[in-house]
């Protein structure tokens, strides 16, 4: 058995979670029952993003430097690149924007497909 | 009574002590660091021979902590004058070799009196710095010490160019004296720069960092723009100041050299034509432009590696030293943003206060949109573009490659913040916004009734880019006054420097504006 104390929309709900399986009876609940709807979106809400992928030792991220739309993937999976090599096209602010490897390595993974969105910081490729 | 010639032996030994720093071993040690010792760097930065040593026999005045007992040859900093390229600078360099470069209040009284020098003689300063930091057993004594350097970097500011080199750690209050010189230079490797070391830092929030990543030469010339220039070694590092001083004047009252000019100023340069692709959409390097505009190709970025959406630097036309301002449609499609904008403010305000003309290339299709620009303050910091660029009273020639849309288009120099030419190459679009998102707002009702409403975007974008993405619009009201061949940027340019040449403007009388610093 969980409380939680829930804000929703500025009003507080208290919550109480029984746990499925769990040999304790429930309490007598001292929330009100609508609470538990919106006490679920806002977990769901509040859920802590994806972790963001990281960089192992000797690998590089290519990183978008602003959002737009991948117009073009100029590299495959294990090419080699040299820093310089120009490795997707980003149309943004109405400009195809060359994205250049800034390492020399080869392409380990590749994590945007022709036509994905993506936003500043978002990774592309990793390189190795 | 002892002779003249015992008397110059004495002399002779003295100096010789002061000379040898602190000794062979630590100037080994200093050696297999990979770097330099004071006196090998100022031999390095200044014509041969030429420098000539102040105050070699000042000595500390410490008795705490054991001081009485440490000997500080020359109190661990060299000061004096000499020329660079027959020009005269001042200098001070701090030997790393006498206990760690450390600054005390005599040491700190020595840079004094050479940035006082340097501001009596008109001429430029440049500091080398190497150094632990403040020297603990002096206390506030040397506290005092960096305060008196900041307060003559201050006033030095806009009168002498001051340059700052570091060829080895600065950690706290000792990044503030470069920090308010004009010039921040660094050496890959060898010199890091930061308030709170990793220490500090890995006590207080945890991070793990070394001290390279967290104040190297790479972390200050890309992520911080601290450092203006960086260098592989320290050869080439003082190489570079001096091709930078050769554009500079030695202070505010004199005009930058002029040299004689071997590219020939008619010179029609076709690739012009082809450098900048006439769809709006396709990036290009505008240093190429650059290259082909200026006397012999020649160009030193400022900023090389820091806010690449926009490009700074020194170059000369027909002789004569010109500061360059140009978006780089390479680099975040050529936006200006908070570090592009911090970073040719700084640029054409350091030009302005040394009578270094500015030409200024746009091709921009605005500001960068995101939260964190507009939490970052970009209201702040794009303010100060427009601020430098008004109050610079120094010619301003600009020139319009392509696109210059809204403020954007305001802020890069142009007819209405005091440009005193304005050229556009034909395929520049000025107009308050670009062709789609004006279509979007100009026709919003009439697309949304259409019946293909994506077909009359179409046809709106179309007919707005016909009507006003053109230079001829803004030439018609005379915010461009000429339209020019791209080949023909050069003559034209060398043209409207030399009329601007004995430009005279006045300002209002007043204490100082109010930079949105």
């Amino acid at each position: 058995m969980k409380k939680y104390r829930v804000t929703v929309n500025g009003e507080v709900f208290e919550v109480v979670i029984e746990e499925h399986g769990g040999d304790q009876k429930p309490d007598k609940p001292n929330t009100r029952p609508a609470a538990a709807a919106p006490a679920q979106a806002e977990r769901e809400k509040a859920a802590p993003p994806a972790p963001k992928r990281t960089a192992a030792p000797g690998e590089n991220q290519i990183t978008a430097p602003m959002p737009g739309v991948i117009v073009d993937v100029k590299v495959a999976v294990g090419s080699e690149v040299k820093a310089g090599t120009v490795m997707f096209i980003l149309e943004a602010m109405k400009m195809e924007n060359e994205i250049q490897s800034p390492f020399e390595g080869r392409v380990k993974s590749l994590e945007v497909t022709k036509g994905a969105s993506v936003n500043t910081g978002d990774v592309l490729a990793v390189i190795e | 009574m002892p002779d003249i010639t015992e008397l110059i032996e004495q002399l002779q030994a003295a100096r010789e002590r002061v000379r040898a720093g602190g000794g062979e071993k630590r100037v080994a040690k200093q050696h297999e660091a990979g770097k330099l010792t004071a006196r090998e760097r100022l031999n390095l930065l200044f014509d041969e021979g030429s420098f000539i040593e102040l105050d070699m026999f000042v000595k500390h005045r410490c008795t705490a902590f054991g001081m009485e007992d440490v000997e500080a040859p020359g109190e661990g900093v060299i000061t004096g004058y000499g020329s660079i390229d027959g020009r005269l600078v001042y200098a001070f360099a701090q030997d790393f070799t006498v206990i760690g470069g450390s600054l005390g209040e005599m040491h700190a009284a020595k840079i004094c009196k050479v940035m006082d020098l340097a501001m009596k003689a008109g001429a430029p300063l440049v500091g080398l710095n190497d150094s632990g930091g403040a020297r603990i057993q002096e206390g506030v004594d040397a506290l005092n010490g960096y305060g008196n350097i900041f307060f003559r970097n201050t006033m030095a500011s806009g009168v002498i160019p001051q340059i700052s080199v570091i060829m080895g750690p600065s950690a706290g209050g000792a990044v503030y004296s470069p920090a308010l010189t004009d010039f921040v230079f660094m050496v890959e490797g060898t010199s890091q720069m930061f308030i709170t070391g990793p220490q500090v830092i890995k006590a207080v929030t945890g991070e793990e960092v070394s001290p390279e990543q967290l104040g190297g030469a790479r972390t200050h010339a890309t992520k911080s723009g601290v450092a203006h220039f960086k260098a592989e070694n320290e050869e080439e590092c003082l190489a570079t100041v001096r091709r930078l001083l050769s554009f500079l004047p030695s202070n505010n009252m004199e005009d930058p050299p002029r040299v004689k000019c071997e590219d020939p100023i008619d010179r029609m340069e076709e690739r012009l034509r082809d450098i900048v692709p006439t769809d709006p959409n396709k990036p290009y390097d505008v240093r190429d432009v650059i290259r082909l505009v200026v006397d012999a190709g020649d160009f030193l970025e400022v900023h090389a590696g820091w806010a690449q959406n926009l490009v700074v630097g020194f170059c000369r036309i027909s002789g004569m030293p010109v500061g360059v301002v140009a978006n780089q449609p390479r680099t975040l499609a050529g936006c200006l943003d908070i570090n592009a904008s911090d970073k040719a403010s700084r640029f054409v305000r350091f030009c302005d206060a040394f009578n270094i003309p500015l030409l200024t290339l746009v091709d921009t299709p605005g500001y960068l949109p995101g939260t964190d620009q507009e939490y970052g303050g970009i209201i702040r910091h794009g303010a100060k573009l427009l601020y430098a660029f008004s109050e610079a009273t120094v010619p301003k020639i600009t020139v319009i490659l392509r696109k210059a849309y809204g403020g954007a288009y305001l802020a890069m120099c142009s007819r209405s913040l005091g440009a005193d030419q304005v050229l556009a190459w034909p395929q520049a679009e000025v107009a308050v916004m670009g062709p789609e998102g004006a279509a979007n707002i100009i026709f919003r009702d009439e697309i949304a009734r259409a019946d293909d409403p994506a077909a009359l975007r179409r046809e709106k974008i179309a007919a707005y880019r016909e009507q006003f993405a053109n230079p001829y619009v803004a030439a018609s009201r005379g915010y461009v006054d000429v339209i020019v061949d791209p080949a023909e940027t050069r003559p034209q340019l060398v043209a409207a420097f030399a009329a601007m040449s004995s430009k005279r403007e006045a300002r209002a009388a007043r204490k100082h504006g109010n930079l949105p610093v």
